[in-house]
């Protein structure tokens, strides 16, 4: 299980002022701005919750602290295992959670194998055991064609998958996937939603984040909406749907994105 | 920490940096290749241009009557024979026009013949010092004019004395004799070389590296899968800091193999080995070499923590390049100083990073070994590495670096206004404000000092004082927690005042030991002293006694130790870092040694007493007391600890109990957790650190 509470996190930007132009240069001002103010949700085991917002509404942001790959400004995340015990350290932490995203790159001198091989032994993994995983991972992912092949050499379907068998091989309960299936075809994007499928039925929490309406109305059992940091809706893609009298998802969150337009 | 993961990570960064071939082929290609080539090309190129300058003809036109043209003639003609000149003469008719025929090159020089009223006729000698060749045979021709010119003259003085033979006899011989051995001749060609080829291949190696592993790893976009791993900031600074540190000595190990070979080659083929190197003994050198990898192993391992810092800064490979090309600058500066005459390296100079490794490295191969300067220079680069590698792991985490919000723990750069109040500075701060201090003191202080003596002292005790106040100010900090400003428990400054009597015994029996088994240390000592006493009692008591117990304290037990106790570092880290800084400003080996003790002391008593004022107290006095000891001896001649400057074992032995009995009476009065007394204080309860 997964739970966040009242969580932020401020950045700084810095404000170009166009009118007090000094030569060559803009003044600029610093700024504090919160990508995320208060948000708070839980997902629970076997639950696909699914993350949307328009373009710079700090999904990313918001899924990073999840992951906790970056520090929130405020509040905190509580990741519990199966048996229900809370997890204190952050090192810790990570071990539960397989987290995939556009910028999560992958190292094109090495192999599908040797990279699998040597994060395995970083998560702690004992040699045999690394091997069985690397086994059935591959035939999951169907990436035995390529596994002994370089990253550089790979196709972008075939890197998205060896980045996906990066996230499994430590089995974690918990996969945070932002925008897994941008930028993919048809087969590839399907293998990647029926993986998540899988993993539900395989009683693991699935957080995600996505531009694909159709695709989120179909496989999330809660929508977490998000927009200016803020969360908008909260709820199974029926009750939003109702609550905002429309029949599919994707006109559901232009209403709820238009309606917080007005309200500023 | 955990070294399987250390051990992992580090296996990944080398993997991944070796099979970059561009760089690999680079590595290896500049020292085994390009070097010889470049050495060989030189030697070849000085070579043949020595052989063209000899061979070369050299065109000589002459303008003059057919008989003075003969003698002419047949001076340049002896020339062959004398000088080996080549000389291709030719008749001149008078009226010609001399420039033009230069600058068309028809002729090298011309020769006129002028008659004088004189025996001999003059000679007007015609080149272009503008042209390489003419410039060439116009000193060619010098030398000839000069031996007939010589002739003549010996011809004078034989037809006037008789005894022409015996005058010219040399009056005294000048035998020269040379001590060095071969080892030293060679070792000087060596010493020259070897620290410049060492310094850059270090920085060579560690320079493209630390920029790929850097932010060349967050550009590829590597950086943000490598944090997902379950591995902490330390480890992953610890093993990108070993990959580059071991990259930058597989440089330095091709480049001296390369060397090497090349060395062998060259006393090999040429017949250079018979002349300089007869009778070489390779062994002389093997303590050298041996010294000198220790030294270039620390070398790496500093060159690697300052770079990652540098390179973690920036916000992209462009921005790394940009930040390091000046640093390259420097630090070759450094090495480059090294071959200045004059330059010796000292104890000055064996704190200065790189320009003490270069130095170092130059007096161990011309055989010089002082044992308490190599001991310095290996101790100022750990403690220089061990700076950049605290600094390099604090500063900076892999979050900041990743989302590029820049150095968080330096708060200095924001405006005055979005300070935030009452924050606590970052130990980036602590780094920032002791270079200002040293930056100023140094150039500032270090100059009044050396024009006026005594005011240098005021002002940089001032400084001390002011930067810290003003930067703080600045940042808005909570001054109350940053400098302890609590009133101070009378058991705690009573407890004070004996452990400062303790310590000052204990110090004294302390110097005069270290002084009487390493009497180079008093050398550093005794010059301060001197100053010190230009200033007259009363202006000492205040400088030296009062100012420091001020002005240090809130630099050292205030802003170092007030920043330190609030991260989250193990509290005897603190105390001893705290102290080891503190005595590391001293810059002076044997204060070094003792205020090192009573700097651990004073972090203990401002640890205990939550308190800035005990610590000024105990400064206060230990430091007016010495000068009180300076001016007025006579009150104390009584007194065996302060009259005496050596003491025997015995002597000793019970003055250092008498010392750790103040001590113990100390701790006992004051301790708040161990202490009989500590339920009657009311500072029992813990201070919550975060």
């Amino acid at each position: 299980m997964i739970k966040v509470e009242n969580i932020s996190k401020r950045f700084t930007r810095n404000i170009y002022d166009a009118e007090n132009k000094v030569p060559f240069f803009k003044k600029k001002t610093k700024e504090d701005f919160f990508a995320v103010e208060n948000v708070s949700l839980e997902a629970k085991d076997g639950q696909i919750l699914g993350i949307l917002g328009p373009n710079g509404a700090g999904k990313t942001t918001l899924l990073r602290m999840l992951s906790c790959i970056m520090e929130p400004t405020a509040g905190k995340v509580i990741i519990t295992d199966k048996e229900g015990n809370l997890i204190e350290n952050p090192v810790d932490m990570k071990k539960h959670i397989g987290y995939l995203s556009g910028n999560t790159k992958l190292y094109n001198r090495f192999s599908c194998r040797e990279m699998l091989e040597s994060f395995a032994k970083i998560y702690g993994i004992d040699e045999e055991e690394t091997k069985k995983r690397i086994e059935s991972i591959c035939e999951i992912l169907e990436m035995q064609a390529f596994i002994d092949n370089r990253i550089e050499k790979l196709s972008t379907g075939q890197t998205q998958r060896a980045n996906i068998a990066r996230c499994l091989i430590h089995k974690p309960d918990i996969y945070i996937f932002d925008e897994p299936t941008l930028g993919l075809d048809v087969i590839s994007s399907d293998a990647i939603v029926n993986f998540m499928k899988k993993e539900k039925e395989n009683n693991k929490t699935v957080l995600y984040s996505t531009h694909y309406m159709e695709e989120a109305q179909y496989l999330c059992d809660y929508i977490f909406m998000i927009y200016h940091g803020h969360r908008i809706a909260y709820g199974t893609p029926q009750d939003l749907m109702e609550s905002t009298e429309t029949d599919n998802l994707r006109d559901t969150f232009k209403k709820l994105i238009s309606r917080e337009g007005e309200k500023e | 920490m955990k070294t399987l993961i250390i051990k992992t990570l580090l296996k990944k960064e080398l993997t991944d940096i070796f099979r970059d071939t561009k760089t690999i082929i680079i590595m290896i290609i500049v020292p085994t290749v390009l070097y010889p080539l470049i050495f060989m090309g030189s030697l070849l190129l000085t070579s043949s241009m020595m052989r063209e300058s000899t061979v070369k003809t050299y065109k000589v036109a002459v303008c003059a009557e057919s008989e003075d043209y003969d003698v002419v003639a047949r001076l340049l003609d002896d020339a062959l024979k004398k000088h080996e000149y080549h000389f291709e003469k030719s008749k001149l008719e008078k009226g010609e026009d001399y420039e033009k025929l230069l600058r068309e090159s028809v002729y090298d020089a011309i020769v006129e013949i002028k008659a004088s009223d004189k025996d001999y006729p003059d000679l007007y000698v015609y080149t272009l010092t503008s042209s390489n060749k003419s410039s060439t045979c116009k000193g060619m021709l010098k030398d000839v004019f000069k031996d007939y010119s010589d002739e003549i003259v010996k011809n004078r003085i034989k037809s006037e004395v008789s005894d022409y033979d015996e005058l010219i006899k040399e009056p005294f011989a000048v035998e020269m004799k040379d001590f060095s051995s071969k080892e030293e001749t060679t070792g000087m060609l060596i010493g020259y070389i070897m620290p410049f080829m060492m310094i850059i291949s270090v920085l060579m190696g560690a320079f493209t590296v630390a920029i790929d592993v850097s932010v060349g790893e967050k550009e590829r976009g590597t950086l943000e899968t490598l944090i997902t791993l379950p591995i902490s900031n330390l480890e992953m600074m610890v093993s990108k800091f070993l990959a580059v540190s071991i990259f930058a000595l597989f440089s330095v190990a091709i480049n001296l193999l390369s060397f090497a070979a090349m060395g062998i080659y060259v006393l090999n083929s040429v017949k250079l080995s018979s002349n300089i190197l007869g009778g070489f003994k390779f062994t002389q050198f093997i303590p050298s070499i041996i010294l000198m990898i220790f030294l270039i192993v620390l070398f790496a391992f500093f060159v690697s923590a300052l770079c990652l810092c540098v390179d973690f800064t920036a916000q992209s490979v462009k921005e790394a390049n940009n930040y390091t090309t000046p640093l390259m600058l420097i630090l070759m500066t450094g090495a480059g100083m090294s071959v200045l005459p004059g330059v010796k390296l000292n104890f000055l100079y064996a704190l200065v990073p790189i320009l003490n490794v270069s130095l170092l490295i130059k007096d161990l191969f011309m055989l010089k070994f002082d044992l308490y300067l190599i001991a310095v220079v290996f101790s100022a680069t750990i403690i220089h590495t061990l700076i950049a590698v605290f600094v390099m792991t604090k500063v900076f985490s892999s979050e900041n670096i990743l989302f590029g919000e820049g150095i968080k723990s330096v708060k200095i750069f924001e405006k005055r206004a979005n300070m935030k109040d009452k924050q606590i500075p970052g130990v980036g701060d602590i780094v920032f404000m002791f270079a200002l201090v040293l930056l100023i003191s140094n150039f500032a202080g270090g100059y009044i000092l050396l024009k006026f003596g005594f005011i240098g002292f005021f002002v940089s005790q001032f400084i001390i004082f002011l930067v810290p106040v003003l930067y703080s100010w600045y940042i808005k900090v909570d001054f109350v927690n940053l400098y302890s400003l609590k009133a101070p428990g009378v058991r705690e400054m009573i407890g004070t005042v004996f452990f400062v009597i303790g310590s000052y015994i204990f110090n004294t029996v302390l110097v005069s030991i270290l002084i009487k088994y390493f009497p180079v240390l008093a050398a550093d000592n005794s010059s301060m002293t001197e100053v010190v006493e230009s200033g007259g009692f009363a202006a000492s008591l205040f400088v030296v006694g009062f100012m420091p117990a001020i002005a240090e304290e809130t630099a050292f037990r205030g802003f170092l130790y007030g920043t330190l106790k609030n991260k989250k570092l193990p509290t005897a880290a603190v105390l001893i870092l705290t102290a080891i800084l503190f005595a590391a400003f001293h810059m002076n080996l044997l204060q070094f040694i003792y205020v090192t003790f009573m700097g651990l002391l004073m972090s203990y008593i401002i640890y205990n007493s939550k308190s800035i004022f005990t610590t000024v107290l105990f400064h206060l006095i230990n430091n007016s007391f010495s000068v009180i000891l300076q001016f007025k001896a006579d009150m104390f001649s009584n007194i065996k600890l302060f009259a005496d400057t050596e003491f025997g074992v015995k002597d000793s032995l019970i003055y250092v109990a008498i010392a750790l009995a103040f001590l113990i009476v100390g701790f006992i009065i004051s301790d708040n957790k161990y202490g009989p007394f500590a339920k009657l204080g009311t500072h029992v309860k813990k201070e919550v650190k975060g």
